[in-house]
């Protein structure tokens, strides 16, 4: 699939595939699909996901009225970044094998468009190469279904998350 | 006191770093929003750090006018008494 | 010190995303320091398998994120709470009558934030002490910086955050373009 999501720079991207329930402390399962792709040493990520008012933390965000937090967007590119992670990528982007990456730092993020139920979500990521220490930069928009932007995030990994515990 | 070129260049600076581009890319006159994807809550990150920089405070109603490095300056040297 | 039941005449979310449970201190205007139980029956750690390494128990830093936000909108909705109860469209019911009470008719969101790092992860059992300094407040809109430690251990710098509050009826129930954030 070549994500055609606006504004994006096509780097051809394997099928979606569903992504999987996460294997790890979560508030909700933040994102449906995710499809990866690699080009020019940079791997992206493409992940989508439905806004439904019964997703688990929703029914108090707000009662009677559900509104996509903004946290759960930078959940949803979390949890992208761990399913994507866990697909084969090839030799010249292999991560070293090893723990699970966690977020270290939100580097910046803008909540600028409701998500509400109903919507289909759209995160459009760049994941840049981990350093000696197992750092990496993940850089992504999210569109809304009608194409508005509804955030823009950058987050720091680190593999084995904060600690070296 | 700092020199006109010194204080424009510190708020390109302090601009440059909201907008998250590099500060020569920021040209005097560019529109914040419309070549920096600017919007309202970079415009009130961007009023916060010159307050903080030079203690001064900046009434809301001129937030909107604060457009481009050029109005943003104007604005500053107004409300820090810099001479022009 | 404010308890969890005057907490939610505050803030508009509740069950299971109210994440705060006590004000320890409050200074109007200036700072706060709240508090937040990360516990083990929390809906996060629902379903998880067996046999998980214990990183995989950190409390989401999605969580952690959003439980510093809402201390930081208790500090922000408490200052500002004078101005509020004088205006005029306050907004009609019991509920929004209460003082101080944003719930009525205004939500609250988290519009940015920037150079928020975490330095230590936490886990159930944890504390998580909030503290949140205000900084500018503007109409419909606020920042915030601050930490949060879990006991003396600071585990997270929130480097700047800001709130935004929109009256309930500029949200579209349905598509739109934004919440009035342009």
């Amino acid at each position: 699939m070549t994500a055609g999501v606006p504004g994006a720079v096509p780097i051809a991207c394997r099928p979606a595939v569903a992504a999987p329930i996460p294997a790890f402390a979560a508030p909700l399962r933040a994102v449906d699909l995710v499809s990866v792709g690699f080009s020019d040493g940079i791997m992206r990520v493409v992940a989508t996901k439905t806004v439904v008012s019964t997703d688990p933390y929703l029914r108090g965000h707000f009662p009677g009225f559900t509104i996509f937090p903004g946290v759960f967007l930078i959940e949803a590119l979390r949890q992208a970044v761990a399913a994507a992670l866990d697909q084969p990528s090839p030799p010249e982007l292999a991560q070293p094998a090893g723990r699970r990456p966690d977020i270290v730092e939100l580097r910046s993020a803008r909540f600028l468009a409701a998500l509400l139920p109903g919507d289909v979500f759209t995160i459009d990521a760049r994941v840049g190469r981990e350093d000696d220490d197992g750092r990496f930069d993940v850089e992504a928009q999210c569109f809304r279904g009608d194409g508005v932007t509804a955030a823009r995030i950058k987050l720091r990994f680190r593999r084995g998350g904060p600690d070296d515990a | 006191m700092a020199s006109h070129d010194e204080h424009l260049d510190e708020l390109r600076e302090l601009a440059a770093d909201v907008l998250e581009v590099e500060p020569d890319e920021i040209q005097d006159e560019s529109d914040f929003v419309e070549t920096y994807e600017a919007d309202s809550l970079r415009a009130i990150e961007i009023l916060a750090r010159i307050e903080k920089k030079y203690k001064i405070e900046i009434p809301q109603s001129e937030l909107a006018e604060m457009r481009n490095l050029k109005a943003v300056y104007e604005i500053v040297a107004r409300h820090a008494g810099w001479p022009d | 010190m404010l308890e969890h039941a005057q907490i939610r005449q505050i803030l508009p979310q509740r069950h299971p995303m109210l994440l705060l449970d006590r004000v320890v201190s409050i200074e109007p205007g200036v700072s706060i320091r709240a508090i937040k139980a990360v516990s083990a029956c929390e809906p996060c750690y629902a379903g998880l398998p067996d046999g998980l390494d214990p990183d995989s128990y950190a409390y989401p830093v999605s969580l952690l994120i959003e439980s510093f936000g809402q201390a930081a909108a208790v500090l922000w909705l408490v200052s500002t709470a004078s101005q509020r109860d004088s205006r005029p469209d306050k907004g009609a019911g019991p509920a929004a009558d209460a003082p101080g009470n944003a719930a009525g008719d205004d939500i609250f969101l988290f519009g940015a934030a920037r150079d928020c790092v975490i330095e230590s992860p936490a886990y159930p059992g944890d504390v998580l002490c909030h503290t949140a300094r205000l900084g500018r407040v503007l109409d419909g809109a606020a920042l915030v910086a601050g930490e949060i430690l879990v006991g003396h251990r600071r585990i997270a710098v929130m480097g700047s955050l800001i709130a935004a509050i929109r009256p309930a009826r500029t949200i579209p129930r349905r598509g739109g373009t934004h919440h009035g954030i342009t």
